[in-house]
């Protein structure tokens, strides 16, 4: 019989290795071959990270395991706590935390499962339809990546790494 | 080592302080014997204009007495019409949980 606690800490465990490969392929971006595969691990990666957290607090975990999304609306209230723990000072927080919310807003979509209704069907696996073009995601651009490397997207990557490791400190 | 009220309440500022969005942040009570005990986390419901509807998703994190976290808390953030559904009832919560009382934002000079 499995416990919550035991899906959770595989959640985690896949949350980390997910962003270690994001990581990997920062300091090695010649070992990638197109943007939208890294990208694809910070999606990842967060979408296991907030799974962990809604099981710790009594989601089926069954429910979450072949379900998309739960990135925009979790991933800011996490991301908050590590800087309520980190920061004994919060000014310039919120000017992150409003962009750590629109960056969350755009992992969640490079979903192809998430199209926002149509809206959004870019997504950093599949093809797509656009008018009468196929667009395919490896000759994209997509907005994490541009979003990432700010001075606010760089302080994010360290609360998404911070709040992982916490995970394994409890 | 502050009480879980004090600690509710310096939580809830300092979420005020880097959420612009934030317009109230109630306490959610669950039934007074549970409440007593220092392992039932502080549960904070917030209502955030800046966060997407995505119904009832509470999230627990543990305390980190080291940065002065010392309970473990529960946020449940939803928009403004998810709010007034809770409201209405038509959107609830975990059972046994009770949207309790108001912790207002502090004034803009008492905030650091």
């Amino acid at each position: 019989m499995t416990e919550p606690a035991d899906w959770a800490r595989a959640f985690a465990r896949q949350a980390d290795a997910d962003l270690k490969a994001w990581e990997l392929y920062e300091k090695h971006p010649e070992a990638v071959a197109a943007e939208c595969h890294k990208l694809l691990f910070l999606q990842m990666s967060c979408e296991k990270l907030c799974k962990e957290y809604l099981i710790n607090t009594g989601t089926d975990p069954r429910s979450l395991t072949t379900s998309d999304g739960f990135i925009a609306g979790p991933l800011p209230v996490i991301i908050r706590r590590q800087i309520v723990r980190v920061r004994k000072n919060l000014r310039g927080m919120q000017g992150v935390l409003s962009q750590v919310r629109h960056l969350a807003n755009e992992i969640e979509v490079l979903s192809p499962a998430m199209t926002r209704d149509s809206q959004r069907p870019d997504n950093c696996e599949y093809p797509w339809e656009a008018g009468d073009r196929i667009l395919s995601p490896l000759d994209q651009s997509f907005n994490p990546s541009r979003l990432c490397t700010s001075p606010a997207g760089r302080t994010f990557l360290k609360l998404l790494r911070g709040a992982i490791d916490e995970v394994f400190e409890q | 080592m502050p009480s879980k009220d004090e600690e509710a309440k310096t939580l809830a500022e300092k979420h005020y302080e880097v959420e612009t969005g934030l317009t109230h942040v109630f306490r959610i009570t669950a039934s007074s014997d549970i409440e007593v005990s220092p392992n039932e986390p502080i549960k904070l419901l917030e209502v955030n204009e800046n966060t997407v509807p995505s119904g009832i998703l509470p999230i627990q994190f543990g305390p980190a007495p080291a940065v002065g976290l010392h309970f473990s808390s529960i946020i449940l953030e939803v928009t403004p019409d998810e709010f007034e559904k809770i409201q209405a009832d038509e959107l609830k919560l975990p059972a046994g949980w009770v949207v309790g009382e108001l912790i207002p934002r502090p004034p803009a000079e008492q905030r650091q």
